[in-house]
C-alpha cells in the first residue's frame, strides 16, 4: 500500500513511471528506480530468500546493504542487494538457490 | 523523575501565569522540562516573551504579560511541546490549540475526542480552527473547545468516527 | 586509469554533504561516493523538526535540511557517484571502488570517511523472521519510498530513533502496539516520549522481547519483564498481536576502511563502539585522512554536519592554504556550535567520549 496521503510528505506518485517486472514469474508493478525490495514489499511479499544452511525464513532488514537478509537473484544475477537495487522495467526477481548459483559465462 | 519511566510529567513542574485560572486570553504552556540543546520558541517569539537564557540547554522561562498568542512557539516546537490555554474561552468552555501532525486533518466544526497526556480518553470536544502555516514548516495547530476543567488536562485529539 | 581527485568523501549522508559543501567553498576536484543512488543518507528520512539552534537548523524537517545540502552543492566543484562502494584502501593515497559493475582506481590528496553506523541487533528467538526490520529501513519504506511499512509494530528501544520512528510510523497509519525498552528509564528525550503516551501508546520501561512468532512472517511477539539484574523475569510474560518488529537498540560506528587505512582506533563505550582517534580538525592518526559523522562515535544529525564541514575546511585548508584567519575563524565558529551541542544531560556522554579518543593537534 501506497502512502498518498501523508501529513508532511508529498510522494508525487503520478510523476513517477510505474513499471512492470516479474516476481517468481508473476507479473507486478512498482516504480522505476526504487529498491527492488520496497517494490515486493508493497505487492504484500516479506518473504525475499531462505537462508543457505538452515533455510529459515528471510526478508528485509537494515535497508542499507549491510545484513545480506534481501539477496535475491535478479535477470539470472544471484546475491543482488534488492534493498538498494534500483527497479528497472521488466526486471526478473527470484528466490535463489542458497548461496546463489552463477549463470554461465559466454565466451566469445 | 518519574517522567523518565512513564514519559508523562509532573504538571507542577510547567510554568503557568498566576491566577491563570481566572484569566480569559490564550497563553502559552510550555510542557519542556528538560535539559536539552534547543531554543526555536526564543528565537522565534517576535515579542520576546520565551526566553532561553545561557546556555541552550536551559529549559524556556515566559514572561505571560508579553505574549500576544500568535501560536509562533506552537508551530516552531520541534518536540510538539507547546500549547495555547484559554481558560475561558467562553462562559463554560475553555479552548486548546494543539499541534497535529496527522493525517486526516480534523475540520471546523468536527467533534473529536479529547485526550490527556496519559492517552486517556474524556468525551469529545469541538474544533473551531485548524490553521497551517508555511512559517512553522506546515505543522497544523488545531483549536478545540473542551469543558474548563479539563483545560490543562488536554494535550491530544483524534477524530471521533461516525 | 586512475583517477584523481583533491579531496575523496566516502558517504553521502549529512556528513559527508557537508564536507562537500564546505571544502567546495575553497577548492574543487571534490568526489563524494555513496551506495545509494541518491545522497542524503538517514537525513533524506527525517520527517520531523530538529532540535538545536538556529545555526543548527532548529524547527527544520530532516527532509528539508538535506535538500537545502544537496541544492547547494556546486556541480562544478563536486561529483557524486551513487551505487558506488568503497571496497578497499590502499596506502598511502589510493582508494577502489566498485561502480557499475566495474573496479575503479582513484587517488586523492584527502579523504574524508563519513561512513555512518549500522544498526546493532537484539537477541531474542526467531530474530531472523521476515517483519523483523532496523528502524531505519522502515524510515526508509515509508518516507523515502511511500511504502506502507507495516499495519501493526512493536518497537524495542526508547532512544530517540525508537521514540521518532514510532511517532513517523503513526503518521503512516500504522499502529503501534507499545515500546520496549530493557533500562527501567526512557532514554530518548521527554517530549518525544510525551507525544507517545498521549497518543495511547504504552511504553514498557524494564521489559524486553523474548521472541517473534509466525509462519512465514511475523505476526506476534513475546515482551517480559526485566529484572534489575538485567535478567527475564519468569512468570511476566506477554503475548502482543503484531506484524512487524522494529528494532531500535542502538548503532554501532562503521570504521572498517579505516582501520584497512591504519587509523589508530579506539574503543569508547559513550561513542558506542570502536572509533579512530582524531584531532579538533578530524583528522585522524593517518595525516591526510578524515573522518566525520556517525563513523566518528554515535550522536545527532547535527553533530554530524558540523564535523563534516570541520574536515572539509581542514582539508580544503592543507591544498590550497586560502587566508588563515579566515580558516581560523570558520574552525573556532564550529568549534562552539559542536561544543554547544555537547552538553547538558544528553550531550555530556558524547563529550566525555570524544575526550578519549582526541588527538592532540600536530
Amino acid at each position: 500500500m501506497r502512502l498518498e496521503n501523508h501529513p508532511v510528505l508529498d510522494f508525487k506518485f503520478e510523476e513517477k513511471k510505474q513499471v512492470v517486472f516479474y516476481f517468481e514469474g508473476k507479473e507486478l508493478k512498482g516504480y522505476e528506480g526504487e529498491p527492488i525490495a520496497a517494490a515486493l514489499h508493497d505487492n504484500g511479499i516479506r518473504l525475499l530468500r531462505k537462508s543457505p544452511k538452515l533455510d529459515r525464513n528471510r526478508g528485509l532488514f537494515c535497508a542499507i546493504g549491510k545484513c545480506s537478509a534481501c539477496l535475491m537473484k535478479v535477470n539470472d544475477i544471484p546475491n543482488i542487494k534488492t534493498c538498494i537495487e534500483p527497479l528497472k522495467e521488466g526486471m526478473r526477481v527470484e528466490y535463489q538457490n542458497k548461496k546463489g548459483d552463477l549463470p554461465e559465462v559466454k565466451n566469445d | 523523575m518519574d517522567y523518565k519511566k512513564t514519559g508523562i510529567i509532573d504538571f507542577s513542574q510547567v510554568k503557568l501565569p498566576e491566577n491563570w485560572e481566572s484569566m480569559s486570553k490564550f497563553f502559552p504552556v510550555i510542557e519542556c522540562i528538560e535539559k536539552i540543546p534547543c531554543n526555536p520558541c526564543a528565537y522565534s517569539c517576535p515579542k520576546g516573551a520565551i526566553t532561553v537564557k545561557g546556555d541552550i540547554t536551559n529549559t524556556p522561562e515566559i514572561e505571560f504579560e508579553k505574549c500576544n498568542a500568535c501560536t509562533i512557539c506552537v508551530g516552531k516546537c520541534p518536540g510538539l511541546a507547546i500549547f495555547l490555554v484559554n481558560p475561558n474561552y467562553s462562559e463554560n468552555e475553555a479552548a486548546v490549540i494543539i499541534p497535529y501532525e496527522f493525517h486526516p486533518l480534523p475540520s471546523e466544526n468536527d467533534d473529536v475526542i479529547l485526550i490527556d497526556r496519559k492517552g486517556n480518553e474524556h468525551g469529545k470536544g469541538k474544533v473551531i480552527s485548524v490553521k497551517v502555516n508555511k512559517a512553522f514548516e506546515n505543522t497544523p495547530l488545531v483549536t478545540v473547545l473542551l469543558p474548563k476543567e479539563l483545560a490543562m488536562k488536554i494535550r491530544h485529539v483524534k477524530i471521533s468516527k461516525k | 586509469m586512475t583517477e584523481n581527485y583533491n579531496i575523496v568523501i566516502i558517504g553521502g549522508g549529512p556528513a559527508g554533504l557537508s564536507a562537500a559543501v564546505e571544502a567546495s567553498k575553497y577548492t574543487d576536484k571534490i568526489l563524494v561516493v555513496d551506495e545509494n543512488p541518491t545522497p542524503g543518507g538517514q537525513l533524506s528520512k527525517q520527517t520531523h523538526k530538529f532540535f538545536g539552534s538556529k545555526n543548527h537548523y532548529a524547527s527544520t524537517r530532516g527532509v528539508n535540511i538535506c535538500s537545502t545540502l544537496i541544492n547547494s552543492i556546486d556541480k562544478n566543484k563536486v561529483k557524486y557517484m551513487g551505487q558506488t562502494s568503497a571496497v578497499g584502501f590502499y596506502k598511502p593515497d589510493n582508494i577502489v571502488l566498485e561502480t557499475e559493475e566495474k573496479l575503479i582506481s582513484v587517488k586523492a590528496h584527502k579523504f574524508i570517511f563519513a561512513t555512518g553506523a549500522m544498526e546493532n541487533m537484539v537477541s531474542f528467538e526467531n530474530n531472523d523472521l521476515p517483519g523483523i526490520y532496523g528502524a531505519g529501513a522502515v524510515q526508509t519504506l515509508m518516507n523515502l519510498y511511500g511504502v506502507k511499512p507495516a499495519d501493526k509494530v512493536l518497537m524495542i528501544g526508547a532512544g530517540n530513533i525508537g521514540l521518532i520512528v514510532s511517532y513517523q510510523l503513526m503518521q503512516a497509519g500504522v499502529k503501534i502496539a507499545g515500546v520496549v525498552e530493557a533500562a527501567p528509564g526512557i532514554g530518548g528525550y521527554h517530549v518525544h516520549a510525551a507525544k507517545l503516551r498521549r497518543m495511547q501508546v504504552p511504553i514498557y520501561t524494564s521489559h524486553t522481547i523474548l521472541g517473534a512468532y509466525g509462519k512465514e512472517s511475523v505476526e506476534k511477539a513475546v515482551i517480559c519483564e526485566v529484572g534489575s539484574d538485567w535478567q527475564p523475569v519468569s512468570g511476566t510474560e506477554k503475548e502482543i498481536n503484531v506484524d512487524t518488529i522494529c528494532l531500535a537498540v542502538g548503532l554501532t560506528p562503521s570504521v572498517e576502511l579505516l582501520h584497512q587505512a591504519g587509523c589508530g582506533i579506539k574503543y569508547a563505550k559513550e561513542l558506542c563502539g570502536y572509533v579512530p582517534l582524531h584531532d579538533k580538525y578530524m583528522e585522524t592518526t593517518v595525516p591526510g585522512i578524515f573522518v566525520a559523522g556517525d563513523a566518528s562515535g554515535i550522536e545527532e544529525a547535527s553533530a554530524a554536519m558540523l564535523e563534516g564541514r570541520m574536515a572539509g575546511l581542514k582539508a580544503a585548508y592543507d591544498i590550497e592554504k586560502f587566508n588563515r584567519s579566515e580558516f581560523i575563524n570558520e574552525v573556532e565558529h564550529i568549534e562552539f556550535e559542536l561544543k554547544s551541542l555537547r552538553t547538558g544531560p544528553f550531550g555530556e556522554k558524547a563529550a566525555s567520549g570524544k575526550k578519549k579518543i582526541f588527538l592532540e593537534e600536530r
